[in-house]
């Protein structure tokens, strides 16, 4: 058997195309031995799915989840080399197959958060040291997203992935902004709701309005603009020099 | 790279704790794949690990073996990998983990053919060339030995080893507990195996712990390593003399202080061969 032929068929077991027993004994091998092999081929992919999403396992009874992940693993083959990037599909391909499965409408859009937290956290992105800003940046690792369920709030609740059950009641429906980002420094990620005194220092800062601008135009105090740029800070959203932030034009 | 000593796999688990160990331990391999792709912490740690460390680059996904074309991009990653990292040479394992533009995360063994030592051996020129750092293949643990027909060039493990390094011009990252873990399933004799290598281009040394499955012993990187594999290390090193020498654990990875202790015990065998 030619090296392209051989790889062939051992590719088909691998992908599941084939079955084991009729593969196995056409290249002349123990069937055991090519379990081995498509069970670690397989389960380096289903396994990596609930590292990285393991709110949505732990809200999915294990039969579904291991049906879901297979599918997965079929119907979306690996082509990264690195792990955890082979996944990053998931929450797409977990809502186009719709609210089939048992699973919680929401759990597409748990996904999606998840995978944000995973590419915060993962970012070759530099988050620079605040100190060594002349001015406010937003922060570089910020992802928004627009979610029809209170992700956040439901997160914060539920800090311990391995303490939620099919059986904890799921995100409630809610039309909110998620905004994930990695801190500067320590490197933690962080999750917040996207609160009107968050966006309103994100849109200042990224659109580089001073704050005494800022105030006049949104008919606030200048009090009211310094401690919402204050608090953008003080969670990492927006990075910037010790003190009260300062805009130049 | 024969020089370095001995070392230990980069693990996230060591973050915080390798460096109060770090006189202990005389070089780190970092795993290219779970690396160069990484910032925040991941590359903070792997910066000032560099600046601490001598530096060797282990990948899992080169995939020598494909018939699919190298990878480029994952070639300059490698490549952006080891000047980051000042590395001193990069390895990987003589086989396949992927084909047909799909990645498997796991050494799929090639057969031993001569077909697979040209295709092979060439494609290790090449790869040599790109990154211009020493490179070693390591032979790795397998399950199945495909059936050859004696019409193809069938040959053992060793020959097939010996011909593709020897043709390729490349060094041997030599994994111990892969040749005890081939050598029980496989019904050889790890000795006349490691008698019959090209020992002058021994490089490097993996040890690494396993696990008996009912019929099969399987490479988990997940255990202590066993006396049995001492005993092949020592034999091993008594005839390479000193290589640099790395203990790998993967899976149930235990604290640093369990990771140093298995490295003293791993320095004292080579040691004790003289």
């Amino acid at each position: 058997m030619r090296l392209a032929e051989l790889q062939a068929a051992v590719h088909a077991v691998l992908r599941h195309d084939d079955d084991v027993a009729t593969s196995a004994a056409r290249l002349g091998v123990p069937e055991s031995r090519l379990t081995i092999y498509r069970d670690f081929v397989t389960g380096h992919v289903t396994r990596v799915i609930g590292k990285v999403y393991p709110y949505v396992q732990a809200l999915s009874a294990p039969d579904v989840w291991e049906r879901l992940t297979l599918a997965f693993y079929h119907e979306v083959p690996a082509r990264e080399r690195e792990l955890n990037a082979c996944v990053q599909g998931f929450p797409e391909w977990l809502a186009e197959r719709g609210a089939r499965d048992g699973l919680p409408p929401c759990a597409a859009t748990l996904a999606q958060v998840e995978w944000e937290l995973f590419a915060a956290w993962s970012s070759e992105v530099e988050v620079p040291d605040p100190a060594t800003l002349a001015e406010p940046i937003v922060n570089p690792t910020l992802a928004a997203l627009e979610t029809r369920w209170a992700i956040v709030p439901w997160m914060v609740a539920n800090p311990d992935a391995a303490l939620v059950s099919p059986t904890t009641p799921p995100p409630a429906e809610l039309v909110q902004v998620a905004l994930v980002f990695r801190r500067a420094l320590h490197h933690r990620v962080a999750y917040y709701v996207a609160s009107d005194d968050l966006l309103f220092a994100l849109k200042i800062v990224s659109e580089r309005i001073t704050p005494r601008d800022a105030a006049a135009l949104a008919g606030v105090s200048l009090a009211e603009v310094e401690a919402a740029l204050a608090r953008a800070a003080e969670v990492g959203l927006v990075l910037g020099p010790q003190g009260p932030p300062e805009i130049s034009r | 790279m024969r020089d370095l000593g001995f070392g230990l796999g980069l693990r996230r688990e060591h973050f915080d704790s390798l460096e109060d160990h770090a006189h202990a331990i005389d070089f780190l391999e970092v795993l290219t794949e779970n690396f160069a792709s990484f910032g925040g912490r991941t590359r903070e740690v792997l910066t000032r690990c560099a600046d601490r460390f001598p530096i060797v680059l282990h990948g899992v996904a080169l995939s020598i073996g494909s018939i699919d074309p190298l990878d480029e991009r994952y070639l300059d990653q490698v490549a952006r990998l080891a000047e980051r990292t000042r590395a001193v040479g990069w390895s990987d394992h003589l086989c396949f983990s992927s084909a047909h533009g799909v990645e498997y995360h796991d050494l799929v063994p090639l057969p031993f053919t001569d077909e697979a030592v040209e295709h092979v051996a060439a494609r290790v020129r090449l790869v040599r060339e790109r990154i211009g750092l020493p490179f070693l293949l390591e032979n790795p643990s397998y399950y199945t030995r495909w059936q050859v027909a004696p019409e193809a060039g069938a040959m053992d493990e060793a020959t097939f080893l010996r011909r593709i390094v020897e043709a390729g011009d490349c060094g041997i990252l030599l994994d111990v507990n892969n040749v005890y873990v081939n050598a029980m399933n496989h019904g050889y004799d790890a000795r006349a195996y490691i008698d019959r290598l090209p020992l002058e281009r021994v490089q490097q040394i993996h040890m690494a712990g396993h696990h008996q499955w009912p019929d099969v012993i399987v490479d988990t990187h997940a255990a202590p390593v066993c006396d049995a594999v001492l005993d092949l290390y020592s034999y091993t090193i008594a005839k390479t003399g000193p290589v640099a020498t790395l203990l790998e654990w993967d899976h149930d990875i235990p604290p640093i202080e369990t990771m140093v202790a298995e490295l003293a015990k791993i320095r004292r065998a080579a040691d004790a061969a003289g």
